[in-house]
């Protein structure tokens, strides 16, 4: 199978503190990756550094075999940790955002995600919850038909019962060849998607396997061996 | 770049609106006054008077609006919706400065034109045809460099909050080096200006005849607010739009290479 994301040696300094230290990894086509790690381990840093927005220290990135750029913002779709929608948007205004610069939104997958959501096209952007915010963006982020999804946190501050319909949205997006990269803590609701998973710490990745080999070997879920590494880090 | 323009605009109409109340309740002002002074000196001197100081208002406040949403773009969130987007460094900067320089084009047409309508009904129009006649070149002369000079500051302010925002990652050292860079950027053109006219004196005549108008404002080294500017030096004029051009590729670069969000 090919890869659709290597990342080798990858380092990343904040002045004297070392967010990334050698990372190396690699995504292949049509598979989902749990990135797991505490706040603060560098899941955030090294998915800015795959979705353009920061550079590396050292080390490479390549996404289809191209460095971030123009290309690469093309096929990959982030979804940020925080809301990067301007405060003056309704629903709509977001819609033909999306519509208007990426080739590969889904006008029609965007209408059917946003009634799935219960999210109305007049709704302004600066009035909707903290849960209502996150499914309007998985809804935008998600009705691209991008190669490579990286979501930020995609679960962190909603509450379970919007972590349901979240999840719901990701398993019927998800695009047969395309690939995608979630980062989370709260991981028991959200493993069953995941073909892979990688543990990272401290900027580096100390675990990376098969979601399902993982569960076998261990005798334990993903969750319960995320808590078990972690104690001892 | 153009699709970008139209979503910057639709952010934009609250401050158009506010910008607009403040020119119609000058002009309301200026129409409250204007009926007891007959004397034509004074009208001229208020026209003249009000144009710097719109001039200057506008230009500083359009630069910390600008720069005020550039903040957002590079120290907030939105940078995450606008740097991902699949556009070069130039078409974001570029849609951002020519929407600007065509916002403060807007503003001075706008006040320009509430101008004409009060000396219109005031039935003095007639008395400044010939002088506008006669220095239109004066005229248009002194407006471009306006709109140069506005060109050099909002790109200053952009190259600054780039360049903060690559070297610093904490927002509240960016804000301050932002800040301290625009300074120095403006201190140091300025002094090169200077620098630059004494070395290369040579200089344009731009008027035929000079008005007996004394009121001079200094701006800058190469634009004084004044009926009485006769000539310009060429080298300050050709640097200044080298700084521009040279400033708006740098930061392009530093968007599309060096930036960290």
């Amino acid at each position: 199978m090919d890869t659709i994301l290597k990342i080798s040696n990858l380092t990343k300094n904040y002045y004297n503190t070392q967010a990334l230290k050698g990372i190396d990894l690699e995504v292949e086509r049509g598979k989902i990756l749990g990135l797991l790690g505490p706040n603060g381990s560098g899941k955030t840093t090294l998915m800015k550094i795959i979705a353009g927005i920061l550079k590396p220290t050292s080390g490479e990135v390549l996404i289809e075999d191209k460095k971030p750029g123009i290309y690469t913002k093309q096929i990959v779709s982030y979804l940020p940790d925080v809301n990067p929608l301007y405060k003056w948007m309704r629903v709509k205004d977001a819609v033909n955002f999306f519509k208007d610069f990426y080739n590969d939104f889904d006008e029609e997958k965007a209408k059917s995600n946003l009634d799935f959501m219960e999210l109305k096209e007049n709704q302004k952007v600066s009035s909707l919850s903290k849960g209502m915010l996150e499914r309007l963006l998985l809804a935008l982020f998600l009705s691209r038909n991008a190669k490579l999804y990286v979501l930020d946190e995609p679960l962190g501050g909603v509450d379970p019962s919007a972590r349901d319909k979240i999840i719901d949205t990701i398993i019927k997006n998800i695009n047969e060849g395309s690939s995608m990269i979630i980062s989370t803590h709260i991981i028991s609701d959200i493993e069953k998607v995941f073909d892979e998973v990688a543990f990272i710490s401290e900027g580096k990745i100390i675990l990376k396997e098969n979601a399902e080999e993982l569960r076998a070997k261990k005798g334990k879920s993903i969750d319960e061996i995320f808590r078990e590494v972690y104690a001892n880090v | 770049m153009f699709k970008l323009m139209q979503y910057e605009l639709k952010g934009r109409y609250k401050y158009y609106i506010g910008v607009l109340i403040g020119i119609l309740s000058l002009f309301l002002y200026i129409n409250l006054r204007l009926p007891s002074i007959t004397n034509e000196g004074i009208i001229l001197f208020t026209i003249v008077t009000t144009y710097i100081l719109f001039i200057a208002i506008a230009m500083t406040s359009n630069v910390i609006f600008y720069s005020t949403d550039l903040f957002g773009n590079v120290f907030g969130n939105t940078g995450y919706l606008l740097f991902t987007l699949p556009l070069k460094g130039k078409k974001i900067l570029g849609s951002k400065i020519i929407l600007s320089i065509l916002e403060f084009i807007l503003f001075l047409i706008s006040f320009t034109f509430l101008w004409y309508l009060t000396l219109l009904t005031h039935n003095s129009l007639q008395l400044f045809m010939p002088v506008i006649s006669t220095h239109k070149t004066l005229l248009m002369t002194v407006t471009m460099l306006v709109i140069v000079y506005y060109s050099f500051l909002i790109i200053t302010a952009y190259f600054s909050m780039v360049l903060a925002k690559t070297i610093f990652y904490v927002k509240k050292y960016g804000i301050l080096f932002f800040v301290f860079l625009f300074g120095v950027s403006y201190f140091i053109t300025n002094k090169l200006y200077i620098f630059l006219s004494k070395l290369f004196p040579y200089y344009i005549d731009i008027t035929g005849t000079s008005l007996t108008f004394t009121k001079i404002v200094e701006i800058n080294p190469t634009t004084s607010i004044s009926f009485n500017i006769t000539n310009l030096n060429i080298a300050v004029i050709i640097f200044q739009i080298l700084i521009i051009v040279t400033l708006f590729f740098t930061t392009s670069y530093l968007i599309d290479n060096k930036m960290n969000l």
